[in-house]
């Protein structure tokens, strides 16, 4: 079954309901759904929770899928949003208005200062947004997902997608110079404090 | 330089255990189903077979 893709096993699976092919599916993107959960639970028995029901609502909606994106893309846009919708507060979904606000200027594509950014502090940067900020950052940088079909995924417009991100990466920006300066601080502190 | 992005992700590897979960959950919502499918399709089929026969049948006083 190696040689058949991602479409060519689902067409199958749909129209034969045999489980080897979605186990063969299942056996290709279990660990990065998985990883992607555990990313945003941080805890191993909500990650195979999360995975479970992730796996489950794919079977029940894979004779909806069009292949309008490829197999993988729409499976991780099915990822982002279970995560997203599980952990999201319920106070989040009043503070999102797409209008561009003061201080921030048009959404460009200029990805040079999150390449620039050190992984660990990156990450601990990420813990400090919201699940639907994380999720949206880690569709565009982690699995280059298009603004397209981001926007798709979550049934908003492209610009809305730009609107978000560039805010998202603003937060992260900002929490990253913070911890950053906070270390050098720490740092400086204790170099002194030698003398 | 790389992308961090892909740097934080996780290397952990997802429980062997799940996929026989998953697959048997698969198999009961695939039999619950046939059986929801099979039922109301009888049912269906039985109802409309009752209906056509009564048409047939002619009135007992005639």
């Amino acid at each position: 079954m190696k040689h058949l893709s991602d479409e060519e096993l689902v067409r199958l699976y749909v129209n034969t309901q045999r489980n080897p092919y979605f186990e063969a599916l299942y056996t290709r993107y279990c660990d990065k759904v998985y990883r992607k959960c555990l990313s945003f639970t941080k805890n191993s028995e909500r990650a195979e929770d999360f995975t479970h029901d992730i796996f489950i609502r794919v079977v029940t909606k894979l004779s909806g899928f069009r292949e309008q994106a490829k197999f993988s893309t729409w499976l991780y846009s099915v990822t982002y949003n279970y995560c997203m919708d599980q952990l999201r507060s319920p106070r989040q979904k009043e503070v999102y208005s797409d209008e561009p606000y003061e201080g921030v200027g048009l959404y460009d594509d200029d990805d040079a200062e999150v390449a620039e950014m050190e992984a660990q502090r990156l990450n601990r940067a990420l813990d400090h947004l919201t699940s639907d900020e994380r999720g949206l950052l880690m569709m565009k940088y982690q699995d280059d997902i298009s603004i397209r079909d981001i926007a798709e995924a979550q049934q908003i417009t492209e610009s809305a997608v730009k609107m978000r991100l560039m805010r998202a990466k603003e937060k992260l920006r900002k929490r990253y110079l913070e911890a950053l300066i906070f270390w050098v601080l720490v740092g400086i502190k204790a170099l002194t404090g030698f003398k | 330089m790389e992308n961090p992005f892909k740097l934080i992700e996780p290397d952990a590897n997802c429980p062997p255990h799940l996929r026989e979960q998953i697959v048997s959950e698969i198999d009961l919502i695939r039999n619950a189903l046939t059986v929801v499918e099979l039922y109301t399709g009888d049912l269906f089929g039985a109802i409309s077979a009752m209906l056509a026969n009564s048409s047939k049948i002619p009135p007992a006083n005639s």
